[in-house]
């Protein structure tokens, strides 16, 4: 199965359709290997993730926030932040390029530590993206999620 | 239009999605859930998502899009939930939800809904943490049993 199979088999899976019928999760857009999904947080805000899945899914997808409406990276004063929200939604670190998350290409790298201090957050590729995308919905239900700035 | 039901059971391996004509009902259903697993219908007990009742489906006047079901050949799930030294037991349908577990047992331990957010449910023994929407009959295969350990939710930090 190659790259654009395996993503699409996982995008139209049981455990995908489940998170958008529950309201966690949306694809708005695919045009591999960029794929933008939609993850609603606690607060009511929707942010949108761009997937870029080169190697998918034996190597973990690499993820940064988008700005739809602007088609570019989310500026920084937008990202979510709060607690362990901003451990994860750090845009200071690679300048916004990638979500702070285990299961993501870019941060695993130089980060073999997180192996053993959270293995459940390790790229399954069996998995697919919903483990990325369970990731990032249940930090943005942390309490600790600052409101949106007026 | 289509309906879409979600079918977790101790039988698979995830989550599938069975899609049934707009006039469907729940024996059509039943047929088509025991076609996935693989099972007759007198190995298995077919449950509604976080409703007790034995009888659900059949009861069920019309097929609602987005059902969630679940398929077991146990009746109920003995679960544990341990936590600061403590332990509690309940035992749920095989079809609860993973967050309907949570809920029951965060007031349990004293955590309020607000906190219970910093938390999450982990198998005991493994660093398997099932979805909130995944079935406790799913995680419990074909055991009737299950342990889980209320665990902080990660803090991602950069430095070993």
């Amino acid at each position: 199965m190659n790259e654009l199979a395996a993503v699409t088999a996982h995008l139209q899976g049981g455990a995908f359709h489940l998170g958008v019928s529950r309201g966690r999760w949306r694809q708005v857009a695919a045009d591999f290997p960029l794929i933008k999904i939609e993850v609603l947080a606690r607060d009511g805000r929707w942010f949108t993730l761009r997937f870029e899945c080169t190697g998918y899914p034996t190597q973990p997808p690499t993820a940064t926030l988008w700005d739809p409406v602007a088609n570019t990276v989310l500026a920084a004063d937008k990202w979510p932040q709060g607690g362990r929200v901003s451990q994860v939604f750090n845009p200071d670190w690679i300048k916004c390029e990638a979500i702070y998350l285990p299961c993501d290409r870019r941060a695993i790298q130089g980060h073999d530590h997180w192996r053993h201090e959270h293995p459940q957050l390790i790229w399954r590729p069996e998995v697919g993206i919903v483990q990325y995308l369970s990731a990032v919905w249940e930090v943005l239900q942390s309490n600790e999620l600052k409101p949106c700035a007026a | 239009m289509n309906k879409h039901i979600f079918l977790q059971s101790g039988f698979l391996d995830g989550i599938e999605v069975i899609e049934l004509d707009e006039h469907a009902g729940h024996t059509e259903l039943r047929a088509s859930i025991l076609e996935r697993i693989g099972k007759r219908t007198e190995e298995v007990f077919i449950f509604i998502e976080n409703n007790d009742a034995e009888d659900a489906l059949r009861d069920l006047s019309e097929l609602i899009d987005g059902l969630g079901v679940h398929a077991h050949h146990h009746k109920e799930i003995s679960v544990v939930v341990r936590y600061a030294g403590r332990q509690i037991h309940r035992v749920f349908r095989p079809s609860a939800t993973i967050e309907r577990v949570k809920s029951w047992a965060l007031p349990e331990f004293g955590i309020s809904e607000s906190d219970g957010a910093e938390f999450m449910l982990q198998v005991a023994g493994t660093d398997l943490r099932p979805d909130v929407d995944v079935h406790v009959g799913a995680v419990a295969r074909h055991h009737h049993e299950l342990t889980f350990d209320l665990v902080p939710s990660p803090r991602i930090n950069g430095w070993a």
